[in-house]
């Protein structure tokens, strides 16, 4: 081998050495540290607060959006490297994350996890502990729905815009379809009673009575076929404008004044109907609808692995707990908390403009003690997904009876899970 | 073969001849052709002016007024600059070794008969037939162990061993470089090495201008590897902010469009100034010939 | 005399030393460990437990498995062809002395090649979008329908869009290679043959076809590569679901789907061993096809 040929593979290889040396130096501080993962901007404001109450602690926040959000939470827990202290996880993939064995035990002292959920309503400590019962996270989020509808379309059509009344003519679903069917007609195609079937569907997948798998055995809840039969009758009379949830036909229409009712939950009304629709401000109303329902919903959770449980305690206590903050967050932010002793406190004063003054703390509380509770298994994410593609086939007639969709149904979960069985 | 004088014949020939109607025709297509190509990025553009209200009401072909607005709206969550900056180093670094360690493999492959040459070339072939996605997992491990996770040498490395790169120069080899032009450097006494950085990788040059393009949009493009194996805000690339674009203003499509049409303007930028020399640089060989 | 070459062969061995070393911890680690994880049974978080071949014998029965071939199948047949074809008449024609402003249409149709995937599947989802989509309205405004037309309930319909993308995201890609391919064929022979009477049709089948044949096969091979492994285009437009009907579910995405959101990742990584098998065989096919073409032109 020739010199220059030496100094070359030597060349190579020292700029390899100086790549994987240079990169992989990383700084470790003695400070009082907080890591913290997010997939929702409303974290900002709780972080800065929390900074403002303490100080003397540094916190990183990582911000990834929901699906990405929980893909890298896995793979950190998977090896147990880089897992931040505290994590946010959404409702829908919160069942299948709670039953993780790297999350920690708050149901044990010194977290005592059970008097902070004596505070909350039901439906949410429902959701916080795993299947054995034992506490894993903390909700801070208070998430009962409502039934948000266009005061303009309901003084036309229903002849008053008093939420009491229009109650009182939306009870059951039945009436909701007639509603529908006439109004259709008078407004010549323009105006629904419904934006889509997730309308009829969200309702009534909250008030399902057994998730979808039960001892390794598919469990179709009654309630979620009559749910499909009310969709695709919805469907038939014109009930539905069929936007397709969070399409822009959809976020177009509550600005258009197309749709008469939105069966959306509490942070709808910031998070949705103000943002897609400021001008129409002072012109909705919230009212109860056929059933009382949640929708969505965030947890807090600890990893167990954590060098900083106590200061991670410290910020999930802070965001379920701690009256200044919460009260501010109520207030400023429109923010309906899991709290219901707080929301109690702020129910008399607090109103919406965008509501018409409507005391709306004074509805959601209401509406959130009589939230049904939920069951889910760690596979009804998943197979919420196979059923919604299959209601849809069965609405656009692709399946063409309810049974031939439940048999195609059964067909995919078993070929998704086979050890699930489906008959 | 041909004498000198009968292609400047041609030449000439070619000169005196006018413009004939089927190359209006061609010109016309190519034209057609072009604009279809343009308009989603005019799109793009125009709807990061638009607020999400205009947006999500009708069609647009116009810029609104809303630039300035969607553009602090985006600054106040999220420093696309340094995301700029990350994504430069990530694909510049990327792009080298790709065309550097490439072009010495094809080389090494295309030129000496050592034992093995077939099979292992297959075996870098195959290679590019297991679904990338896959690999995910055991590249998050791997990095894991090599305590590479959260840093740009876990996005740079990996760019040295490229099975594309490696096909792509290999077929181009075959096709232009005679053994003639090895021998002849090995008779005036160069080195292997020598011969290849003095002459042969020169001699690569519309091959490497060509794979270069595509491998710093590839890694300029890369979303997912980004996104799995670095965990610090500072190091993301570009595509990871646009995607926390969609966290911060889910239904804001006119932020959105902005953050995707701000990370694509640079490369359509320097693409469009440098064009010429890049994708010319592979058209020398033509006006030369 | 030999041994001299000999002696020279093996810097091969330096020269691919690099590559490899580098291959070996990035590339092929993450491969076999896939290979590994295939014949168990893990969700990533509990030891992986050894199933023997229950990963193969399910995928060998799965209906999903051999849907999602086909969807991938008829996607790139759909986008390839016209890809490949228009793409080589688009080079030719770039490469004729003739044309004005070369270097500006190989820039611009190579454009679309720039853009992520997923705003170009974003951008068409808006576009073809049920009731707000311009697709729609611009049909409506011209009168030829009177309700919108919900395209995305359509499978084939939906097909169709994916490999429009593919196509119009790929052509100036594949154009350009070509382009390099065309500057190895020298000039002089091309005009020679056109002096001696031959129409530009003739020589572009007799004399440069025939001498872009490397580069045809490196496309060919490289598209059936790329081509089954389709999954940015879909799972942007679609969302991730592949619907309508999982017409546009394709191989990847539905290992993806089962490795990333159902945590099955052996049954995943079978079904990433099963689609490298499809895409082996099929490129060998080609491989093979295009050399007994070239052998039966010789004789």
């Amino acid at each position: 081998m020739t010199k220059s040929n030496l100094l070359f593979v030597f060349l190579v290889w020292l700029m390899l050495i100086v790549v994987l040396v240079g990169c992989s130096s990383s700084s470790a501080e003695d400070k009082k540290e907080l890591r913290i993962w997010t997939f929702t901007d409303e974290a900002k404001y709780a972080v800065e607060k929390f900074q403002e109450a303490n100080p003397d602690i540094k916190v990183d926040v990582l911000f990834i959006n929901n699906d990405n959000h929980v893909k890298k939470l896995m793979s950190v827990l998977q090896v147990e490297k880089n897992v931040p202290d505290v994590f946010f996880v959404e409702k829908a993939y919160w069942p299948q994350i709670r039953e993780i064995p790297r999350l920690e035990d708050l149901s044990q002292s010194p977290y005592n996890a059970e008097e902070i959920l004596d505070q909350q309503y039901q439906y949410i400590q429902d959701d916080e502990k795993d299947e054995e019962g034992i506490i894993r996270g903390l909700g801070y989020q208070g998430t009962p729905g409502a039934f948000y509808y266009r005061r303009d379309l309901a003084k036309e059509y229903l002849g008053t815009d008093d939420p009491e009344e229009v109650s009182k003519l939306i009870s059951n679903w039945d009436k909701i379809m007639d509603i529908g069917e006439r109004v259709v007609e008078e407004s010549n195609g323009e105006v629904h009673a419904l934006a889509n079937w997730s309308d009829i569907g969200s309702v009534e997948s909250s008030n399902i009575k057994e998730p979808w798998v039960v001892d390794k055995k598919l469990v179709i809840d009654p309630v979620r076929v009559e749910a499909a039969e009310l969709a695709k009758e919805a469907r038939e009379r014109k009930v539905l404008a069929n936007y397709e949830s969070w399409g822009p036909a959809w976020t177009a229409s509550m600005q258009q004044g197309t749709v008469m009712f939105y069966a959306m939950p509490t942070w709808a009304l910031p998070h949705v109907f103000e943002n897609n629709a400021p001008e129409t401000a002072g012109k909705w109303g919230v009212t109860h609808g056929p059933k009382a329902f949640t929708g969505g919903g965030t947890f807090l959770a600890m990893y167990s692995g954590s060098e900083n449980k106590e200061v991670a305690w410290e910020f999930m206590k802070f965001y379920t707990t701690d009256r200044d903050f919460l009260t501010e967050l109520a207030k400023n932010e429109q923010y309906f908390l899991s709290n219901k002793e707080i929301n109690i406190d702020l129910a008399p004063e607090l109103t919406s403009d965008f509501l018409n003054g409507q005391k709306y703390f004074a509805f959601f509380n209401e509406a959130g003690e009589e939230a049904p509770s939920s069951p889910q298994s760690t596979y009804d994410n998943d197979i919420n997904g196979l059923w919604d593609e299959k209601v849809n086939d069965f609405l656009n007639g692709r399946l063409e009876t309810i049974e031939d969709m439940i048999a195609s149904f059964k067909k995919d979960v078993g070929h998704h899970f086979p050890e699930i069985q489906v008959d | 073969m041909i004498s000198e004088t009968k292609v400047e014949a041609i030449h000439d020939k070619r000169k005196s001849k006018r413009i004939k109607p089927s190359h209006i025709i061609i010109h016309i297509l190519l034209i057609l052709l072009a604009i279809v190509c343009i308009v989603p990025f005019y799109i793009m553009i125009v709807y990061g002016t638009h607020t999400n209200a205009d947006i999500a009401s009708k069609f647009i072909f116009f810029p609104g007024e809303a630039l300035i607005d969607n553009y602090q709206n985006m600054t106040e969550n999220i420093n696309i600059w340094r995301g700029f900056l990350n994504s430069f180093i990530i694909a510049g670094c990327s792009t080298a070794l790709t065309l550097y360690f490439g072009a010495l493999n094809a080389y090494g492959f295309a030129k000496y008969k050592f034992r093995g040459n077939k099979v292992l070339f297959w075996f870098v072939l195959a290679t590019m037939m297991v679904p990338q996605q896959l690999g995910l997992v055991g590249t998050f491990r791997i990095m894991y162990i090599l305590n590479l996770l959260d840093t740009y040498a876990a996005l740079i490395l990996p760019a040295a061993a490229n099975a594309f790169a490696v096909f792509f120069v290999k077929q181009f080899i075959d096709g232009t470089i005679p053994d003639e032009v090895i021998e002849s450097a090995r008779m005036d006494g160069a080195s292997e090495f020598k011969t290849f950085n003095r002459i042969i990788l020169p001699m690569l040059t519309p091959a490497l201008a060509a794979l270069g393009i595509f491998a710093f949009i590839g890694s300029w493009n890369n979303f997912i590897s980004p996104l799995v194996l670095l965990f610090s805000n500072e190091k993301y690339p570009l595509p990871v902010l646009v995607q926390m674009l969609q966290g911060y203003y889910g239904s804001n499509y006119g932020v959105q469009y902005l953050g995707v049409a701000l990370s694509v303007l640079p490369i359509i930028i320097v693409f469009t100034i440098f064009s010429k020399r890049i994708i010319g640089s592979v058209a020398i060989g033509a006006v030369k010939g | 005399m030999f041994s001299k070459t000999l002696r020279k062969d093996t810097y091969g061995y330096l020269f691919i030393a690099p590559f490899f070393i580098i291959f070996l911890v990035f590339g092929l680690y993450p491969i076999m460990y896939s290979f590994y994880l295939s014949f168990t049974d893990w969700d990533g978080f509990t030891n992986p437990t050894i199933v023997g071949l229950e990963n193969y014998l399910r995928l060998f029965g799965d209906f999903f498995f051999y849907k999602s071939l086909f969807n991938t199948l008829v996607i790139w047949i759909v986008s390839v062809i016209p890809q490949l074809t228009v793409s080589l008449v688009l080079a030719v024609i770039l490469h004729e002395k003739f044309v004005k402003g070369k270097s500006i249409f190989r820039a611009v149709f190579f454009f679309p090649n720039i853009v992520t995937a997923a705003s170009l599947g974003l951008l068409v989802a808006l576009i073809f979008s049920w009731q707000t989509g311009s697709f729609n309205q611009f049909l409506m405004a011209i009168g030829m329908i009177n309700d919108p037309i919900q395209w995305t309930d359509m499978p084939n319909f939906m097909r169709g869009l994916v490999s429009s993308i593919l196509f119009w995201q790929y052509f100036g890609y594949s154009m350009i290679i070509y382009i390099a391919g065309l500057q190895g064929i020298s000039r002089d022979l091309l005009e020679a043959a056109e002096i001696d009477g031959a129409s530009k049709v003739r020589v572009f089948f007799s004399i440069t076809l025939p001498l872009l044949k490397p580069i045809i096969l490196f496309q060919v091979v490289t598209s059936i590569i790329g081509g089954m492994q389709i999954f940015d285009q879909p799972y942007a437009l679609t969302d991730g679901s592949g619907q309508p009907d999982n017409s546009t579910l394709t191989s990847v995405m539905y290992l993806y789907e089962t490795a990333f959101t159902r945590y099955q990742y052996g049954y995943g990584s079978a079904i990433a061993f099963g689609l490298f098998l499809v895409i082996v065989v099929f490129s060998i096919i080609s491989f093979a096809t295009m050399n007994a073409r070239t052998k039966n032109e010789q004789k």
